[in-house]
């Protein structure tokens, strides 16, 4: 589904991932931990074209994107839930809904399917996204990333700020978008035990390589604790 | 009274030319950041377009229909400023995004290219558009006139910004421009081609400077720096409105009209200039973010 190899960030002069590698098969959910700075946010960035990466080949499906702009990688299929949200606060929720049909030429309705994975939504649908809490603006934005149906969803520490009850919901959330639509879902993720609960395959990133990967139901809690913690 | 009257009339207005002046800069400076130097030139490109039209019309349909001329220029100026900006925008700001000092001095070269290639085209002295015969006079009420031409300013000032209400914000294109300048990589990430949307978005900005032409041609003569008249007033105006909102510019176009039209009533219109501008200047001492704040991201790539 999407393969990254032997791939180089960077910003400015220093240079982020150094020849990093990794495989999401089609219709799994894969994460992507570590400590905070080895570049686990800056591969998702890589992937969507938000840095530059002078060497190595992002594909997905075959197809070659590293020379792509971003909108062009979106239209491709991915759909991208950046660290902090990133949702437009001036504008309604519907409208940042209304936005994620970009990908499909601005046209269409907002699939039935997203309101049912966020009842919330609508309620607020006049309200400015601003106005929201933390935990419905990310859900907001994982809905957002959603309108246009991409093959591959990836976010971006989803968890990070939110109550415990809503991250609840967002698991939930994330399991039945992969098996209702069997969409591919990469996700950086801080808190192990949401990885080890949600998700098929995990790597551990360590100075902008990876380090360990297992298949989740097979990896040793205590080694990749271990891991993230030295 | 009469004095008053006409004097709030004159303000309105003066006003009224300001912010027609000043849309175009509210959504090229506004809300893209770029400070735009030729501003007042593409609309002397408008008040020339105005003039050439004039002239082609007047070849060929006869002298009773001949006002028809100034009802085609507005989009036709509006086309031309719309084209040259866009070119602009592709050849030299889309260059100079988030580099503010660069982009000053390339537009002001551009500014003098203009002006010099005005010169060689249309001569030193200044030429003139004669007002459709409907627009020329003034409405008597009591001891006080309303020229028509002016007050065909103001309703083509409002129309444009009822156009502009509706592009920003009831369009698709709108929405695109205002995801685009309030967080560039995210609408990036939704799809959008944001070089596009900010290349249709300062033509939009420069044709309104065309059509700003079209009306300051009805109000005196025309030359090379006639844009170099309204420039100054357009930036203070949406500078003091808050930049990046429309009602700011809005607010701040009538304070800059009113104000200077009450100061040269009891002054001459030199110290209401330097007046007009002291006060801008302590204003934005106390509070330099404008009357109206909005959080925006500028094009910092």
């Amino acid at each position: 589904m999407l393969t990254l190899s032997n791939v180089d960030a960077c910003y400015g002069e220093s240079r982020i991932l150094r020849k990093l590698s990794m495989e999401v098969p089609k219709g799994k959910i894969v994460s992507l931990i570590g400590r905070n700075g080895v570049g686990k946010s800056t591969t998702l960035r890589s992937i969507m074209g938000l840095i530059k990466t002078p060497e190595g080949s992002i594909k997905m499906d075959g197809e070659e994107l590293i020379q792509m702009p971003t909108y062009k990688r979106v239209r491709n299929g991915i759909g991208y839930v950046p660290q902090g949200r990133d949702i437009f606060p001036q504008m309604t929720v519907e409208e940042n809904l209304e936005l994620g049909l970009q990908p499909l030429g601005g046209k269409g309705k907002i699939p039935d399917y997203i309101y049912d994975l966020f009842p919330i939504l609508p309620q607020f649908a006049k309200r400015k996204g601003g106005a929201l809490s933390g935990g419905q603006q990310q859900q907001l934005a994982i809905a957002r990333a959603l309108v246009a149906e991409p093959k591959i969803l990836i976010l971006d520490e989803p968890t990070e700020g939110i109550q415990p009850s809503i991250i609840k919901d967002i698991g939930v959330a994330i399991k039945k978008i992969n098996e209702w639509k069997g969409i591919t879902i990469l996700m950086v993720e801080q808190y192990l035990d949401f990885v080890l609960e949600h998700t098929d395959y995990l790597n551990v990133m360590e100075k902008g390589e990876i380090v360990y990967r297992k298949e989740t139901k097979k990896a040793d809690a205590a080694e990749v604790q271990k891991l993230m913690t030295e | 009274m009469v004095q008053l009257i006409n004097t709030l009339f004159n303000g309105l207005s003066l006003s009224s030319i300001v912010l027609l002046t000043s849309l175009g800069l509210a959504i090229t400076f506004g809300l893209m950041r770029v400070i735009n130097m030729a501003h007042g030139e593409f609309v002397m490109i408008g008040a020339y377009t105005t003039y050439v039209v004039q002239n082609v019309f007047s070849g060929f349909l006869p002298e009773s229909i001949q006002w028809i001329f100034y009802f085609a220029a507005i989009p036709i100026a509006f086309g031309i400023t719309f084209l040259f900006g866009s070119i602009l925008e592709k050849l030299v700001i889309s260059r100079l995004y988030g580099r503010e000092m660069d982009s000053l001095l390339a537009t002001w070269g551009i500014s003098l290219i203009l002006q010099q290639a005005a010169r060689s085209i249309f001569g030193t002295q200044g030429v003139n558009v004669t007002a459709p015969s409907f627009l020329q006079g003034g409405l008597k009420i009591g001891g006080c006139t309303f020229s028509y031409n002016r007050i065909f300013i103001i309703f083509l000032v409002l129309l444009c910004l009822i156009g502009m209400y509706f592009v920003i914000y009831r369009s698709g294109f709108g929405k695109k421009m205002r995801a685009v300048m309030q967080n560039r990589p995210m609408a990036q990430c939704m799809g959008i081609d944001s070089r596009k949307v900010d290349n249709i978005t300062f033509a939009i900005g420069s044709g309104l400077a065309g059509i700003a032409g079209c009306s300051v041609a009805l109000l005196g003569s025309i030359d090379s720096t006639i844009g170099q008249s309204y420039i100054v007033n357009s930036f203070m105006a949406v500078v003091l409105g808050g930049v990046g909102k429309l009602a700011g510019t809005v607010l701040g176009s009538g304070i800059i009209g009113f104000s200077s039209i009450f100061t040269e009533n009891y002054t001459s219109s030199t110290i209401a200039k330097a007046l007009v501008l002291l006060i801008v200047i302590i204003f934005l001492q106390k509070r330099p973010q404008g009357l109206f704040v909005i959080k925006s991201r500028s094009l910092d790539e």
